[in-house]
């Protein structure tokens, strides 16, 4: 029963050849998957919402934002790396998990438009606006990771 | 008890078996196709990830390094998109360089992360069956045990857990028969030592360490056995512990280039851990053999092998079939150093108090080698139950007819414990991606203030996530801001004027017009490997003028500055670290060396009569 390599030489170069083309196909087939369009992130439509929109989006966000601070610093009063830790998954959980259903765009389009609201310090007007009204810090506490 | 047993010659009646064996091409197709049905999920969705924290912080380093190597073409050494700026090749947790990293940039990041993950299965299923044909299973036993190792249950855990970078496990088997082979023949440690290089470069912070554990261990216990036993059929007793040592530094010579940066951020910022994790030795053995519904580091299933895998190995035990016990003294070994417990043989409080490994944690990952043990016995088990069917038919009809009945009998029994564990896992993999990956924007570099709980947001905007996480406590500069106008700026604005001409990872041309000299700041943090071709780099200590102070006195502590002379000039920033330099040209010089050494071995052979 078993091949003699005379015997077994064609078949086992055929095979091979077979398995070559079929892990090509597999492979091929995953990287013709077309991406995502990119962010539209110039033009009054940005992020897919219209100047309405953000600007409401920036009040929401900076309503919420000595809240959402407030509780990190409740559950982690000693840790202020933590207590900012805290602070950001409430800002994610918002914009992930409410926004961009509540939208109906990716989340991807609400970080960037988050980004252009902490990057021009939009008060809680959402308007962009000087330093003395702004809401959101520029700054972050520098990284504590845990240790246990 | 642990001489390998390589199945050279073998009853006639076993040829069905030993054909499937034999025929690379069909076993090839066999991987291939169970593992694109395993992994359809995550290959027909590429754009799609987990929920779990670790989807977005492993997916922020590929992309990082991803734009760095397709849209800059640089190595990437620095990676700005993290925390203000971190060393990337440094970085034990991140993924510059490997597998994964040049098929994302062959067939996109996405793809190419997903068609890594299937080369690594199918490597982990023809691994785990050559070691189990080394360890003397027959063809259908040892392509049982590719199977229940390759799909097993950590390996589709890692998918939930948002951490196919560990995916590099499945190079396991191939590192230990490298290492088993290399105790007769020296070229075999050659062949190891790039699979241990490939593992270290992959998603080296977890693998690495747990499978140099589990090498270090075979080898001391081979040793054990040679010097216990003086079976003159032996290889020398220092032969295993060489074999690990000459691939060890033949590792290294590779991958001094990661080591070496990688050494230093360690000592920089240790990455320190007190945390205890332990589990009873029930807990660790329903990881390995209990298929759970629910999911979790733990759980259940989560380093399935199955029950059946279990059965099939106790028929190679209770049969007395001498190439179970050294599968069954690594799988308790294994199943051991998994509860992390000083109970019972206590193994891992042992390695926790040895230099490098004190930080070990998460000891329920020695599961995975339990569970591939006990594969391997189970391709055993099947091996003795079909050399029982053939013994027993050779009597009663044709040896052909004889060696047909047995092998069906015989694939019968072997799919039953492998399609327990494949389609528990193919089950479990379909509810993983569920979570759109970042949509990308090509534009201007600048950081933002960020959100580590989606990581890989960030740099997919082509923005620096000032907001982060990682396991070691990075430097972070006080004077990161996400709201400068300009990411490239003067300490003193009165001074002239700054523009930015071009910006890369590892690159930064600023055109400077200054009255006087002064100091020009970037808004990331030093580096020792930054330099420029106009004045001098250095760490900026000092307040920045005109912005509210923020902690202290020293705002602008720990961003990169430049002194500059007045005039105008082209400033170039670029960040190169000689180390990565030195380490590149000694995997060079160890990739010559090692060829030579094939080179002169082969020539040896040929010259033989």
């Amino acid at each position: 029963m078993t091949p003699t390599p005379t015997s077994s030489l064609q078949p086992a170069k055929l095979l091979a050849a077979v398995a070559l083309a079929l892990a090509a196909w597999i492979i091929g087939d995953v990287a013709a998957i077309e991406p995502p369009p990119p962010i539209e992130t110039i033009g009054a439509q940005r992020y897919g919402l219209t100047k309405t929109v953000r600007r409401g989006l920036a009040t929401e966000l900076a309503k919420n934002e000595p809240r959402w601070r407030g509780f990190g610093k409740r559950k982690f009063s000693t840790k202020p790396w933590s207590a900012e830790d805290d602070y950001h998954w409430h800002v994610q959980a918002h914009i992930e998990r409410k926004l961009a259903k509540r939208l109906k765009q990716p989340p991807s389009h609400i970080w960037a438009l988050y980004d252009e609201i902490v990057a021009e310090r939009w008060s809680a007007t959402g308007l962009p606006n000087s330093v003395t009204h702004a809401a959101f810090s520029a700054t972050v506490v520098p990284l504590r990771p845990r240790q246990r | 008890m642990s001489t390998a047993h390589e199945p050279t010659s073998h009853s006639p009646l076993l040829g069905v078996s030993h054909a499937w064996a034999n025929m690379a091409g069909a076993r090839w197709m066999l991987w291939l196709l169970v593992a694109a049905w395993f992994l359809e999920p995550a290959l027909s969705a590429p754009y799609f990830v987990g929920k779990a924290q670790d989807w977005a912080y492993f997916n922020q380093h590929a992309t990082s390094a991803w734009l760095s190597w397709t849209v800059y073409g640089q190595l990437p050494q620095w990676e700005p998109f993290s925390c203000g700026g971190l060393p990337a090749i440094g970085n034990l947790q991140g993924t510059p360089v490997g597998l994964t990293q040049l098929l994302a940039a062959l067939f996109g990041l996405m793809p190419g992360q997903r068609i890594a993950s299937f080369i690594f299965i199918v490597l982990g299923m023809e691994g785990g069956f050559r070691y189990a044909r080394h360890r003397g299973a027959h063809g259908f036993g040892a392509i049982t045990a590719g199977l229940l190792f390759g799909l097993s249950g950590r390996f589709v855990q890692l998918f939930h857990d948002g951490q196919p970078v560990f995916l590099s496990f499945e190079l396991t088997p191939w590192a230990l028969l490298c290492l088993e082979k290399g105790w007769r023949q020296w070229r075999y440690a050659v062949v190891g030592s790039l699979v241990m290089a490939l593992l270290l470069l992959e998603g080296g912070a977890v693998p690495t360490p747990l499978v140099s554990v589990l090498l270090g261990f075979v080898a001391l216990l081979r040793t054990a056995v040679v010097v216990v036993r003086r079976d003159p059929d032996d290889e020398a007793w220092w032969r295993p512990v060489a074999t690990l040592a000459l691939m060890a530094a033949l590792t290294l010579g590779l991958t001094l280039w990661r080591v070496i940066p990688v050494a230093e951020s360690l000592i920089a910022h240790p990455r320190v851990w007190h945390g205890e994790d332990t589990y009873s030795i029930g807990h660790v053995i329903n990881m390995v053999f209990r298929r759970g519904a629910r999911q979790g580091y733990t759980a259940d299933g989560s380093s399935l092998v199955g029950m059946g895998a279990a059965l099939l190995f106790s028929v190679a035990l209770l049969a007395r079939d001498k190439r179970a016990p050294w599968l069954l003294a690594l799988t308790l070994a294994c199943l051991d150093l998994a509860t992390g417990r000083s109970e019972g043989i206590g193994l891992f409080p042992i390695l926790k108090s040895l230099p490098v490994l004190e930080n070990l944690r998460n000891p329920f990952r020695f599961g995975i080698f339990a569970g591939f043990f006990v594969a391997v016995g189970a391709g055993i088990g099947i091996s003795v139950i079909e050399e029982h069917i053939v013994a027993a038919l050779r009597a009663k009809m044709a040896h052909r007819w004889a060696a047909i009945v047995a092998g069906l009998a015989t694939v019968v029994i072997a799919a039953a414990p492998a399609w327990q564990v494949a389609e528990f896992g193919h089950d479990r993999l379909q509810k993983v991606f569920i979570r759109q990956a970042p949509r990308h924007v090509i534009r201007p570099f600048r950081q933002s203030i960020g959100n580590r709980w989606v990581a890989d947001v960030w740099p997919a905007q082509h923005r620096g996530s000032l907001s982060c996480f990682e396991e070691q406590p990075f430097f972070q500069a006080a004077g990161l801001r996400a709201d400068r106008p300009h990411e490239e700026f003067l300490v003193d604005p009165e001074a002239g004027v700054a523009e930015r001409s071009s910006w890369s990872p590892h690159r930064i041309v600023v055109d400077v017009q200054l009255k006087r000299p002064t100091r020009l700041l970037v808004n990331q943090n030093h580096h020792r490997a930054w330099g420029s071709d106009v004045g001098s780099v250095v760490r900026h200590e000092g307040h920045i003028s005109k912005e509210p102070r923020i902690i202290g006195k020293k705002d602008g502590k720990g961003l990169i500055g430049i002194d500059l002379p007045a005039g105008k000039h082209r400033i170039e920033l670029t960040f190169s670290d000689p180390w990565i330099l030195f380490g590149l040209a000694v995997a060079l010089l160890t990739l010559g060396l090692m060829a030579g050494l094939t080179w002169r071995h082969r020539a040896t052979l040929r010259a033989r009569p």
